[in-house]
């Protein structure tokens, strides 16, 4: 029969050849495309669940403004106030000047009982007892304020000093708002002191206003101690020293590190103002590739698999030979490794070590600027969980799995230190860009030689205060 | 579904279109995991991992060109994976079988016995003639695939057949 007869007689057969495969193979497949999923829902719920957490949280603390923001609206009130209107609020003073502590202890009660004056009545509340230049008071009317209206409640308890019975009228005018102050006008112009308090006064304005925020500020700081959010990271992972910790013949191998993503939730809260503690909990893959290798898969009888010590092969990759790629095997062991067999058909490619992680870092963070932007030096320390763990044998068109490697350890320990760069959005929201290095104690239970390793990442995301 | 719908949502996972593209396909490339496969057994491995290749490369298809085409290739990538090296060193009896000028009529053998003897050839042989003869894959782009000299990958083709050819020749004889 001749080679082309051959050829035909194949062809011919072949040619439509289609058979239909039993059905337990579409149910293989189905098992496995589950598996994969699932696989793949974990990490992404994560990161969403992560995601929802911080916008409920958000929104938790920036729904029950109502009574905290009295706070920082009567601030502004006095900044707006004293900007807008220095001659009203100079001309309100005049009272004080003719009466002093007396005038303006008994302003805060009249003017307070009306309540739509709330924000006005904080600006002359405010300003007045500061231009009386008596600390002491200064401060109790302030406080007095910030948790005034924090009640919503209108009249200061103060007892009222007695010589402010012929002033009450004025006072009372004053409670008419914009026609108060009209009526002060009108009794600052007759009041031929007035232009010496006002000079007098002027720059205790300011004082006022920037105390007032000093106050704010304090009394924020001292609630929003705790903080909330997200981190997402890009990881550069890599090791210090040359050795593989797979195989010591991969040790003159080249490696090269991998970049991965770390996302997790942090909370964080305040010791003192410069110095937080804090801790969180993130997923971080890492992995690397160890280069110029090259694997067969050798006969399913052949007893000369050389199986790595540190891998647990899968059952499906028990055939499979890795070795070096010739070029990185000196010329005589080249030589010697001459098979018969084979004229060395093998894919050429990387090894790939992944490790998986969840991370739980504790570290304290130091303030060294801390305006709309912020700096902080940050040191400290993580445990790491593994929780997923492979090697896979990759080409530009194949990857194979190969197993698990059984030389790593479940915990593991890394010494972090970096430096934090934040920009506040608002005095509640933040956006975080911290640049971290973290250098790894005990990854590996027995590796050949050594191989440090270490991660460099970029930990970026949102904080809410509250 | 038309076929672009089925490959858009498989790109995107959907399991009602990977479903519908295995009824569509698993057929032909059942077929093709037959002739390159030592048996039925390894032939449902290598379908069942062909499919899973498929499934998370599909969104490398880029609309151009056959899609069978690309399934095709990625199904026989799969099984040149499985079967490149030589598992032992077997015994193979490759005495050439006089070839006889006349024009004969093809022989009348089954299908299934012809695919059997295509099976039953050693690994290298059997996809160096799968791949020359039934899938028309040239010497250049076989000896690149198995990694062996274009030489080798012709007399591998030459064995391949004269395996054949004697197996039928005998059958032949048997039967006649």
């Amino acid at each position: 029969m001749k080679e082309t007869n051959l050829d035909k007689l194949y062809q011919e057969k072949f040619d439509t050849f289609t058979e239909l495969p039993e059905p337990h193979v579409w149910q293989r497949i189905e098992a496995s495309l589950d598996k994969k999923q699932k696989k793949r829902i974990v990490p992404i719920w994560w990161y969403y669940g992560g995601a929802a957490a911080v916008l409920l949280l958000g929104l938790w603390v920036l729904n029950p403004f109502k009574t905290n923001v009295t706070n920082p609206i009567v601030t502004s009130t006095v900044v707006d106030q004293a900007d807008k209107e220095p001659a009203v609020t100079k001309n309100n003073k005049v009272p004080v000047a003719k009466k002093e502590q007396s005038f303006s202890k008994k302003a805060l009660n009249p003017v307070l009982q009306n309540p739509q004056l709330g924000k006005n009545v904080a600006a002359q509340k405010k300003v007045q007892p500061t231009a009386k230049k008596s600390n002491n008071y200064l401060v109790q009317a302030k406080d007095k304020a910030t948790s005034k209206h924090k009640q919503e409640g209108y009249a200061l308890k103060t007892p009222l000093p007695q010589n402010e019975a012929p002033l009450a009228q004025s006072n009372s005018n004053k409670g008419k708002g914009k026609l108060a102050t009209n009526t002060n006008t009108k009794d600052s112009v007759q009041n031929p002191k007035v232009a010496l308090d006002k000079a007098v006064e002027k720059p205790s304005i300011y004082t006022a206003i920037a105390q007032q925020e000093n106050t704010v500020k304090q009394a924020e700081t001292i609630t929003n101690k705790w903080s909330f959010g997200a981190a997402v990271a890009p990881v550069y992972f890599n090791g210090l020293g040359s050795d593989s910790p797979i195989h010591s013949i991969f040790s003159q191998n080249n490696k090269s590190g991998n970049v991965n993503l770390s996302y997790g939730l942090q909370v964080a809260y305040n010791v003192t103002k410069k110095i937080k503690v804090r801790s969180g909990i993130h997923r971080v893959n890492f992995g690397y590739d160890t280069e110029q290798i090259s694997f067969t898969a050798a006969g399913i009888n052949s007893s000369n698999n050389a199986l790595i010590d540190n891998i647990n092969y899968n059952q499906s990759a028990r055939s499979i030979v890795v070795a070096n790629s010739p070029k990185t095997q000196s010329a005589d062991a080249a030589l010697s490794n001459t098979d018969l067999v084979a004229d060395s058909p093998g894919f050429d490619g990387n090894m790939v070590q992944q490790m998986g992680y969840v991370e739980i870092p504790l570290e304290v963070s130091y303030s060294l600027l801390q305006k709309k932007f912020g700096l902080q030096l940050i040191g400290g320390f993580s445990s790491l969980l593994l929780v997923d763990n492979a090697i896979t044998l990759e080409t530009q068109d194949l990857v194979t799995e190969v197993g698990q490697a059984n030389n790593l350890n479940n915990t593991n320990f890394s010494t972090n230190i970096g430096l934090g760069i934040n920009y506040k959005f608002t005095k509640k929201l933040q956006l975080n860009v911290e640049p971290m290095f973290k250098y790894q104690l005990s990854t590996f239970s027995s590796a050949d030689g050594n191989f440090n390793p270490y991660t460099i990442g970029v930990y970026s995301g949102l904080n809410f205060k509250f | 579904m038309t076929l672009e719908e089925v490959i858009l949502k498989c790109k995107k996972g959907q399991r009602k279109a990977q479903e519908q593209l295995y009824k569509t396909y698993a057929g032909v490339l059942y077929g093709i995991c037959l002739k390159y496969s030592r048996n039925k057994t390894e032939a449902e491995d290598n379908l069942h991992d062909s499919f899973m290749t498929i499934y998370s490369k599909i969104g490398q298809f880029k609309n151009k060109g056959s899609f069978e085409g690309w399934l095709k290739r990625i199904t026989i990538n799969t099984v040149m994976q499985k079967y490149r090296k030589e598992q032992y060193l077997k015994v193979v009896n490759d005495g050439m079988v006089d070839s006889t000028d006349e024009q004969e009529d093809l022989p009348n053998i089954s299908l299934d016995v012809l695919l059997k003897y295509v099976q039953e050839l050693p690994n290298k042989y059997r996809l160096t003639f799968n791949l020359y003869v039934l899938d028309g894959y040239s010497h250049k782009e076989i000896s690149e695939l198995l990694g062996t000299s274009l030489g080798t990958s012709k007399s591998n083709l030459a064995r391949a057949r004269n395996i054949l050819k004697e197996k039928i020749v005998n059958a032949n004889l048997f039967i006649a």
